[in-house]
């Protein structure tokens, strides 16, 4: 239901040279960059997938989003999205999807909830009994029984949080996009964040896109990953898949009896986190054996542990492979 | 998309729901903030009350202006009030001169989602109802004027004077659209908004006779701001006349659509340069 | 000292950045200009007089009153006093530098931006004028007095802003004091009418406010209709309201700032 083929999407930028007379200077004439944010990018998506877009900041995730969702004109490429143009943001299509930006709020400040899901159901011409029964089954989803009525500047992050979810999904969208959803919530309210997801996912089977620089978001609710790495996608599949891919190696975490140089760690293995007492080192598979033995035998060694990568180290390794 | 009557008639009510439900909602917000409120009507009558004293002081001392009596001019700065109220609440202050605010705090992205016609949320969709209290200043003093001069107007130039602000309206209106929507391409341009409607307050205001040569071929064709002040004006007191109407009409078809074709370009390309 | 200039220069390319509110600020003087003309043009058809003004007079009075009031206007007390209200203030208060000092760079900066750009247009207007008029009313000592009582102005309208804005350790809506300011300065200032258009008693009332100072007195000097020997009351006049402002200030941020440390706002 989701078809990109070659997408690509480029910026103009304008450059300022710094200081006063920089300011002048570009009163009258400025330098243009070309971004290239995005560049030939494809893939599809079915109804129902759970799918994660991950890559560190400012790789095209958000621009991505911001296409398949319509905001965004592409520069060269096909997008079609239940079988529409998205760009057109024909009311038809708008009304089956939605979006979710984090730390972005839509619902009125100085108001109850409830209000700004009132106007919501105008303004998607939501039949008044469907809108009752989604209501309820959102807000027991989310556990927010009398949390709806309060102003919304009067509620806490988390709240808010999930009357955001609730409004964007009050309309029953086919596909919910959500950027960044957890960022700038505590522990707790993440996890109930992402179970949401991945309830509403299944009992739905809403299409769920996220992005997100958090490796948990991700490994909670994503089947499949696509990974986006300056603007090219370099990895599209399960996470099963992505690690055997990339994750040829095995994590040693070591902590010493006596302070110990990184420089001679490095003759051994590749040292991703160090200091004197504890490293964090990466061995290739087939080399683990040697590679603790050595360490063992040359350093005064108060524990050493090995480990299979975490998703964080894999994708680390993978944006430098690229 | 294909417009039927049923469905016309169905938009139209959907869209007049949507702003029964944004009064009711903006005077829950300004019933909160209680002080706020009388304070900033306040500060509207303060400006109203320089205009009149403006218009009070200059007539004073000149007597009759083109053609038109001292309460003659006292009914126009009444109704300029009236339109000035208009201009600034049902498309100025929390419509067309936030946008720029709005889109650079990344608003306009739910509002594009919306599937709800983008020109009707950014441009007409919040009401500023101080305006609607503070414009009741204009019609006492556009009575107050009647009254002194002695007449009782004609009912039916009442309603062709309405007729006339309410094309003005719609033509200022217009206007705005088209200065607002450089927004989308002017992103640091907070003041560019309020262009049109600065110049239709400096334009309105006086009897469009003093318009004469080239003004006069501006301010009836091309900004034609004097059907928001002097026209409606004229009409009510003293009739309506057919070439005005004409004229009125023909310019809000050609500025209704010039509205709609900007706007709709203005966005086109704030979709594809934005990051 | 160098810390100020260099505040300056950074306040001064911040606003460089709004190219396109430069463009808008520039229109909307041409907008008011022409509007002006307009009308002056078409009343004095058939009079050659008003109240004693000249249609030169008159035109020149409302071309040059809101030339003069970018001159002299300053806007600080809306940043102020959304910098008390919010808490900004404390992180000021941290900072190696004397606040009312660092919002008067402010204060010169926005001039100067204002003015690179505003001022070209009214020179235009006036060289025209002096080019072409038979008897240019602008004598170079007018100048020289009018740009004496600019600068004088300014220093009492930074005074009375900021007085304005150091209200805001007590009250909440400082904005809507601007506005009332605006009204006043507008009404008393000399902006709406000449002040010679009014009746001799109310004229002797607004003589008395400290508002002249920032549209008309500059005006008249510059058109000629104040002469040198009046030069004595104004000066004194204008350090007087100064003064005054000052010392209201100096008192207003004093318990302002007790009280500001007290709530620990």
């Amino acid at each position: 239901m989701i078809k990109v083929t070659e997408l690509s999407k480029y910026f103009t930028t304008y450059k300022k040279e710094p200081g006063l007379a920089g300011s002048f200077k570009a009163l009258f004439k400025r330098k243009t960059r070309i971004i290239k944010a995005v560049e030939k990018i494809s893939f599809a998506i079915n109804q129902g997938e759970l799918v994660g877009f991950i890559g560190p900041n400012g790789a095209g995730k958000t621009t991505t989003l911001k296409v398949l969702s319509g905001l965004l004109h592409p520069t060269s490429g096909n997008v079609n999205v239940l079988g529409f143009n998205p760009f057109d943001r024909k009311p038809e299509y708008l009304k089956q999807i939605s979006l979710v930006m984090g730390q972005k709020n839509q619902l009125w400040w100085d108001l109850p909830a409830i209000d700004t899901f009132i106007l919501h159901k105008e303004l998607y011409e939501i039949p008044i009994k469907q809108y009752k029964q989604t209501l309820k089954e959102l807000i027991d989803l989310l556990d927010l029984k009398n949390i709806i009525y309060q102003q919304v500047r009067k509620m806490s992050l988390g709240q808010r949080m999930k009357c955001e979810l609730v409004l964007a999904l009050l309309h029953s969208p086919k596909i919910l996009f959500l950027d960044e959803p957890t960022i700038g919530l505590d522990v707790v309210m993440q996890k109930r964040i992402r179970v949401f997801l991945k309830e509403y996912n299944k009992k739905y089977g809403a299409t769920v896109i996220l992005t997100s620089h958090y490796m948990d978001d991700v490994k909670e609710i994503c089947q499949r990953i696509l990974m986006i790495h300056h603007g090219s996608l370099q990895f599209d599949g399960r996470i099963a898949e992505m690690i055997k891919k990339y994750a040829d190696y095995k994590i040693i975490i070591v902590n010493f009896n006596k302070p110990v140089y990184r420089d001679d760690l490095k003759k051994i293995a590749k040292v991703i986190e160090f200091s004197p007492l504890r490293a964090t080192l990466f061995i290739k598979r087939n080399k683990i054996t040697y590679a603790a033995n050595s360490i063992l035998k040359n350093f005064d060694v108060d524990d050493l542990d090995i480990n299979e990568p975490r998703l964080e180290d894999i994708t680390r390794e993978a944006f430098e492979q690229s | 998309m294909r417009l039927s009557a049923i469905n016309f008639v169905k938009t139209l009510k959907k869209y007049l729901r949507i702003y029964r439900i944004n009064i009711k909602y903006a005077l829950m917000v300004d019933t909160a903030y209680r002080f706020s409120f009388f304070l900033e009507l306040f500060v509207e009558f303060g400006y109203q009350a320089v205009l009149i004293l403006f218009m009070q002081v200059i007539f004073s001392n000149i007597g009759a202006i083109a053609g038109w009596s001292y309460y003659e001019i006292l009914f126009l700065t009444g109704l300029n009030i009236l339109s000035s109220n208009i201009i600034v609440g049902l498309f100025g202050v929390y419509n067309l001169w936030a946008l720029p605010e709005r889109i650079k705090n990344g608003e306009i992205d739910f509002v594009l989602l919306k599937p709800v016609n983008s020109l009707f949320s950014l441009a007409l969709s919040q009401p500023y109802l101080t305006s609607f209290i503070s414009s009741f200043t204009g019609i006492i003093l556009m009575v107050y004027s009647v009254n002194q001069m002695h007449l009782t107007l004609n009912f039916i130039n009442i309603l062709s004077g309405m007729l006339m602000l309410g094309i003005g309206a719609i033509i200022v209106f217009c206007i705005m659209c088209i200065f607002g929507s450089l927004s989308f391409v002017f992103l640091n341009a907070s003041q560019l908004p309020r262009l049109p409607s600065s110049m239709a307050f400096q334009f309105k205001i006086y009897p469009h006779q003093i318009y004469q040569g080239i003004w006069k071929f501006v301010l009836y064709f091309i900004l034609p701001v004097i059907f928001m002040g002097s026209i409606p004006a004229e009409t009510m007191l003293k009739g309506m006349k057919f070439e005005y109407l004409l004229l009125g009409i023909v310019l809000i078809i050609v500025f209704i659509f010039l509205t709609f074709k900007i706007w709709n370009k203005m966005i086109k390309y704030y979709a594809s340069a934005s990051s | 000292m160098s810390k100020y200039f260099r505040i300056l220069k950074n306040q001064l390319a911040a606003a460089l950045e709004w190219r396109a509110n430069l463009v808008t600020l520039v229109l909307f003087e041409i907008i008011h200009v022409t509007a002006v003309l307009i009308l002056w043009t078409f009343v004095f058809q058939n009079r050659n007089d008003i109240n004693g003004m000249t249609f030169d007079q008159i035109l020149l009075y409302y071309v040059l009153t809101p030339f003069i009031g970018i001159f002299t206007s300053v806007n600080i007390s809306d940043g102020l006093g959304s910098d008390i209200k919010d808490g900004h203030l404390s992180l000021n208060l941290l900072e190696p530098y004397k606040i009312w000092l660092g919002r008067l760079c402010n204060a010169v900066a926005v001039k100067i931006y204002n003015l690179l750009f505003i001022a070209p247009i009214y020179l235009l207007v006036l060289l025209i004028y002096t080019l072409t008029a038979q008897n240019p009313l602008i004598s170079l000592q007018g100048i020289f007095l009018s740009l004496l009582f600019i600068i004088l102005a300014f220093f009492l309208h930074f005074f009375l802003d900021l007085a304005l804005g150091l209200t805001a350790f007590w009250i909440d809506d400082v904005w809507a004091f601007r506005h009332v300011k605006d009204i006043f300065f507008g009404v008393f200032g000399g902006q709406t009418f000449p002040l010679d258009f009014l009746a001799q008693n109310l004229k002797r009332i607004f003589e008395f406010l400290p508002f002249k100072f920032f549209y008309y007195i500059p005006v008249a000097y510059l058109l000629g209709s104040r002469t040198p020997n009046m030069l004595g009351n104004d000066m004194l006049g204008i350090f007087m309201w100064t003064g005054t402002f000052v010392f209201i200030s100096f008192i207003l941020w004093r318990f302002g700032l007790k009280r500001y440390e007290a709530f620990g706002n």
